[in-house]
């Protein structure tokens, strides 16, 4: 009977881990086949075909089997510590937010009340490894780049957390699954678009995407401070980008845009995995129709712009009383 | 915070074959040096060891993209030397050829203009559209680039019967596909912010530092040598020579992109014009002594040859005056004060080649 | 608009001794051959009193059977369109000359280029270092004539 009961036991934590999981390890590798094949269509080419039978879509794994059979090389003057833990460290950190994050209205690896706080938490520690990954790396192309991440993500971070406390007002909690299950009536996304806008370009910002993806400037300065990286490390790197990424945009399904609520002809699950797609791909569009701004524009843009419409979208918040949408639970 | 000095060296995704040492302070700029020689292969040396029928590949290397244009210089310098005068049929080919060069230049500027901000669809889209007129280049003279097909009296062969058609119809889709280039690079408000007001050169500075071809015109000066000293059948075709007032990156980006809308008119004229008759004349092998300086309007610029002759049948000497390395001069001058990433926008916008800086 | 023979007459006129032949050689192509010690002089009136606007080319030339280099010069009239070749001798033993750049600051990489290959200084010049050659070239100036290329 103990048998069993320990065997259940291990069942329903497997299960309980499994969409975490399958999206740390899947996000990655649909997620840059499928945007290399978007991309490429934009750009009036293909993208990968031979590899896997329709459309190459093994293509990504043969890169990462690539990756990690590459030798290793590590700068005589870097620091052999820092060089090699970063990496590994950073991909960590970008994926225990999907610890806290919640899949359905129960599906949850580890039920936690500020599991909102606890993603930013964790979104804040990833600039100080990038700015120790650049200036381990004994290059000035990778200091440079280190510097710039440090300059880029400070002016970020603020106008993220400052638009989501439109949202917290109004539920008067940090929890994803109240804030999500509030939406039923009408989403948040209608309701605060002004933190919609401002949170989908400061994350955007945050995961180093076009156009904002200064630090890895690669015609200026050689991708930047992840120069002097090879092999599984860099493998570990572009994992580490994509998870966030898909952080990011799940992030923005569940506050903003109703989460797994949805008609009920598809399992709530598909339903976020539905809207986290037509978000990521938005965001991906954007890679190939815009140049990259320049570092005071961007710096400009986040202090000068995107803070004080934040701040008035707190104010509208306030102000403006909603209680007669069902909204406050 | 301390001067660090940076390489923007040969071995970088953004810099060609050359280096500029950048002294950098913080994200500004304060001194760029160019640094060039990487490619020196001595053609003006070698030059005077070869006959002058002979010359023609060896100078169509320094600029391979954009061969048509530098061929047409060296031969129609020599035809001058000699006294010959090429049939009207070849002047007219020429003159269609050069310019559809000059298109596919300017379309390979484009490319690398457009993914230096970092857009790397303004990559593609260049590239692609230039594979149909080396297409059409291919048709006339059987490879894509370094043609040699200009030869000392005229062409090297006929032009196929049914190019006329297959150009006319090249250039029409290409119409339409600047219209697209026209909204999603000139009219984006993210270039805009990129382009405007980088890399300004007022008109006094840009004809002080002798800087030429669509950087010269870009800052209000109006010197074209297609209409200054018209050469082959030039002064027969109704153009415009765009010119911006401005000087700053965007300008010239603008006159590169008015002047391959006036390639496709000038390339239109000259199809309807085209006579019949024979396409070469035979050219001596000896030139009488004496010297000449010709120029040609190339994509990048003006470039000159002056060639002196001792009545062999090698030139005594042959100066190339290259459009790149009078551009050199205004490195120093633009890149001062600015933030690291508006070198590569800098740097594209006067559109160097490095080979041609080399020669 | 100056014609070519106007401006073949001014400086016959205004720098006897010092010009050694002035022709036209055609339309827009004017061959001025000087003294050294007053190409400075000839290069700044052309470039205050006839609108010559920038340097073109600064070459070597190493006539046959003379003790000397010619540095040839050519400047080019935006206004005029008339491209002047402005030529004068160095002695072979001491190769040197005043710069242009001061007053023609088009001139400065072209010298650079011309004191590389054929060994002729140029004082007053801001930069003579190494352009095209590599760093480590230790033979004479190449584009000499006693300066063979291997067959």
């Amino acid at each position: 009977m103990e048998f069993l009961a320990i065997v259940n036991l291990i069942i329903d934590a497997i299960v309980k881990i499994l969409p975490a999981v399958l999206f740390m390890i899947g996000f990655p590798l649909l997620g840059v086949w499928y945007e290399r094949k978007l991309l490429a269509r934009v750009m009036l080419r293909i993208g990968p075909l031979h590899v896997g039978k329709y459309a190459g879509v093994l293509q990504l794994i043969a890169d990462f089997m690539k990756l990690a059979a590459k030798e290793i090389i590590i700068p005589t003057k870097a620091n052999k510590n820092i060089f090699i833990a970063a990496p590994i460290v950073a991909t960590i950190v970008a994926a225990l937010p999907l610890a806290v994050i919640p899949f359905d209205g129960n599906w949850v690896v580890y039920r936690f009340d500020l599991n909102l706080l606890f993603v930013f938490a964790m979104a804040s520690l990833i600039p100080l490894i990038i700015l120790l990954t650049g200036w381990a790396s004994y290059n000035k192309y990778s200091f440079i780049g280190g510097l710039r991440v440090i300059f880029q993500m400070l002016a970020y971070e603020i106008p993220l957390v400052l638009s989501v406390l439109g949202v917290v007002i109004l539920t008067q909690s940090f929890d994803l699954i109240k804030i999500c299950n509030a939406q039923s009536k009408i989403w948040f996304g209608l309701l605060q678009p002004l933190g919609l806008l401002v949170f989908y370009i400061a994350s955007i910002a945050e995961v180093e995407r076009m156009p904002f993806d200064i630090p890895t400037a690669e015609q200026e300065l050689v991708i930047g401070w992840q120069t002097e990286y090879s092999g599984i490390l860099f493998g570990l790197f572009m994992m580490a980008n994509y998870i966030s990424f898909g952080i990011h945009s799940l992030l923005i399904t569940i506050i903003f845009l109703g989460g797994w609520l949805g008609p009920s002809f598809l399992p709530p699950m598909a339903w976020l995995l539905l809207k986290t797609a037509i978000v990521a791909t938005l965001t991906m569009m954007f890679r190939g129709t815009y140049p990259r701004v320049r570092m005071d524009q961007l710096l400009r843009l986040g202090w000068r712009i995107l803070i004080p419409l934040a701040l008035i979208n707190i104010l509208l918040t306030l102000l403006i009383p909603t209680i007669g949408l069902g909204v406050v639970t | 915070m301390a001067v660090l000095r940076i390489s923007w060296g040969p071995q970088h995704p953004a810099s060609g074959q050359m280096r500029i040492i950048l002294d950098v302070d913080g994200d500004i700029v304060v001194n760029a040096i160019p640094s060039v020689g990487y490619t020196h292969r001595s053609i003006e040396k070698l030059a005077e060891y070869r006959r002058y029928f002979q010359i023609v590949p060896l100078v169509e290397r320094i600029c391979n993209l954009d061969s048509f244009n530098v061929t047409l210089g060296y031969v129609q310098a020599v035809e001058e030397l000699m006294g010959i005068v090429p049939p009207e049929r070849a002047q007219f080919i020429r003159v269609i050829m050069s310019e559809l060069n000059r298109i596919t230049s300017h379309l390979y500027w484009l490319a690398l203009f457009g993914i230096m901000p970092g857009q790397p669809t303004m990559l593609m889209w260049p590239i692609a559209d230039r594979e149909l007129f080396l297409d059409l280049a291919e048709m006339v003279t059987g490879s894509r680039v370094t043609y040699s097909y200009f030869i000392i009296g005229g062409v090297r062969a006929d032009l196929p019967s049914d190019f006329p058609n297959r150009a006319l119809k090249t250039l029409d889709y290409f119409e339409k596909r600047l219209k697209v280039y026209d909204k999603m690079l000139y009219r984006s408000k993210l270039y805009e912010m990129r382009n405007r007001g980088v890399g300004i050169m007022k008109k006094a500075d840009a004809i002080n530092l002798g800087v030429v071809g669509p950087n010269l015109r870009g800052s209000g000066v109006k010197v074209d040598t297609r209409k200054d000293e018209p050469y082959q059948v030039y002064d027969r075709f109704e153009f415009e020579v765009p010119t911006e007032e401005v000087g700053d990156a965007e300008a010239r980006a603008k006159v590169r992109f008015h002047e391959m809308e006036q390639s496709i008119n000038i390339v239109r004229q000259a199809l309807g014009m085209l006579p019949e008759g024979p396409f070469q004349v035979k050219a001596p092998f000896r030139a009488p002594p004496g010297e000449v300086y010709k120029k040609v309007e190339a994509a990048r610029g003006e470039l000159g040859f002056y060639i002196v002759s001792d009545g062999t049948d090698k030139p005594y000497r042959l100066k190339i005056s290259s459009p790149s390395f009078r551009n050199l001069a205004a490195f120093p001058f633009l890149m001062k004060d600015v933030t690291m990433a508006d070198i590569p926008v800098i740097y594209f916008s006067l559109d160097p080649f490095p080979l041609d800086i080399d020669r | 608009m100056t014609s070519e023979t106007e401006i073949v007459e001014n400086l016959n006129s205004k720098f006897k001794e010092a010009i050694v032949d002035a022709n036209v050689q055609r339309k827009a192509r004017v061959i001025i051959t000087a003294k050294k010690d007053k190409v400075l002089d000839i290069a700044s009136h052309l470039k205050k009193e006839l609108n010559f606007d920038f340097v073109v080319s600064v070459c070597g030339l190493e006539m046959p059977q003379e003790d000397a280099f010619t540095v040839v010069y050519h400047f080019w009239s935006i206004s005029n369109k008339i491209l002047l070749t402005l030529k004068t001798k160095v002695p072979k033993e001491s190769p040197e000359m005043l710069s242009l750049t001061p007053i023609f600051e088009s001139a400065n990489w072209h010298e650079r280029e011309t004191h590389e290959m054929w060994g002729i200084k140029f004082s007053n010049h801001p930069d003579l270092s190494r352009l095209l050659l590599p760093e480590d070239w230790s033979e004479k100036p190449p584009q000499r004539k006693d300066f063979t290329l291997p067959r």
